[in-house]
């Protein structure tokens, strides 16, 4: 990257990311930063979502904060903010005020199911990229433990927060040692 | 919600419920929807059972992120007002808390904690995200149909550079003929 992107690119480009992002946002956030504007490596990506997982609260504008806080700061952040939260914001109260109406109608249901099922191909897409790069990095260690998180949020045996208080510190523990 | 006494007590219980399930909400927001569950049906009676499971709905397949279903449950519970207090009230603590945990992390760039804290965390992250997937691809894909706009999705955004909201537009309308 030759320079970083202004605080009006930053804006726009979530802008056109909210409106975009049918059935949740990360799938096509990893899309826009890493594919379409490369602002970021399938390496740095994985690293600034785990982070903004570490942090409460929704993943999506933690992850919006910190790319474009790296970038561009205090304006940079709330550019991002306003952009991925306010336009979307918007449409969900017309939705609401529809909603009683709305929530009926066979045809509208099934186009909301086909766009559901259309999701969940995007968060694939996403965890294809992000398992390939935490192969290249010793997958003798980190393939278990993505497989021992993935099971036991999967099988409702721990909930997320749990997972991580639980196999957080196992896993940091073991690159810990590594760098020993 | 008519009377003008029960507008500022419902904003104020939404906020502080809202802000207060953002700021345990480790992993992301979905690690708290039961709680958020548990307030709006049971709790503060906002809305039904059923109601909270169509509106999430909505929320999942409307642009922006699926967090935004707070959007839709504050404009149940107190109107347009509700719906800005409570989007605010999840996503801007949250916000702040990653701006400030950002600045940190990159100024420890080099330290051996912040390396194998980073390096733990991605491996649980990646689960997180294919648990996330797994969940997402059971609760949405009922038919053959959603199975296989799930795949072309996934095939599309792995093997081509064709943008995926183009499947998305197929799938809403197959969704809406009642194919999925």
């Amino acid at each position: 990257m030759t320079s970083p992107p202004t605080t009006r690119e930053i804006f726009f480009t979530f802008l056109r990311m909210t409106l975009t992002a049918f059935g949740g946002a990360i799938g096509w956030a990893h899309r826009t930063v890493v594919v379409d504007r490369a602002w970021l490596s399938e390496r740095e990506f994985a690293e600034t979502l785990s982070l903004c997982q570490f942090v409460p609260g929704p993943n999506i504008t933690n992850f919006a904060v910190a790319v474009a806080a790296r970038f561009r700061g205090a304006p940079g952040a709330i550019a991002a903010m306003v952009a991925l939260v306010v336009p979307p914001m918007c449409i969900l109260i017309v939705v609401g005020a529809l909603y009683e109406r709305i929530a009926g109608v066979a045809a509208i249901h099934g186009a909301l199911n086909g766009l559901s099922a259309a999701a969940a191909g995007l968060l694939l897409v996403m965890l294809y990229s992000v398992l390939r790069t935490l192969v290249q990095s010793r997958p003798a260690v980190t393939v278990p433990i993505a497989l021992a998180s993935f099971a036991a949020v999967v099988s409702g045996v721990l909930s997320v927060p749990l997972a991580l208080i639980v196999l957080g510190p196992v896993s940091v523990a073991l690159a810990w040692f590594r760098r020993n | 919600m008519n009377a003008a006494h029960a507008f500022w007590p419902s904003i104020i219980a939404l906020v502080t419920r809202v802000a207060g399930l953002g700021l345990i909400a480790f992993g992301g927001v979905n690690s708290v929807l039961p709680a958020l569950h548990h307030q709006a049906v049971n709790e503060q009676h906002w809305m039904t059972d059923r109601d909270f499971a169509n509106l999430f709905a909505l929320a999942s397949v409307s642009p922006g992120p699926n967090f935004m279903v707070l959007t839709l449950i504050g404009y149940e519970a107190a109107g347009v007002a509700g719906a800005v207090a409570a989007t605010l009230a999840l996503c801007v603590p949250t916000a702040m808390l990653t701006f400030a945990v950002v600045k940190v992390w990159d100024r420890f760039k080099t330290a051996r904690w912040r390396i194998a804290l980073q390096a733990g965390l991605v491996p649980v992250c990646v689960g997180f995200v294919g648990a996330a997937a797994a969940l997402l691809v059971r609760a949405s894909d009922a038919s053959l149909g959603g199975y296989a706009i799930t795949a072309a999705v996934a095939v599309v955004g792995i093997a081509t550079k064709i943008n995926p909201l183009w499947v998305f537009a197929i799938a809403a309308v197959a969704g809406a003929l009642g194919w999925v």
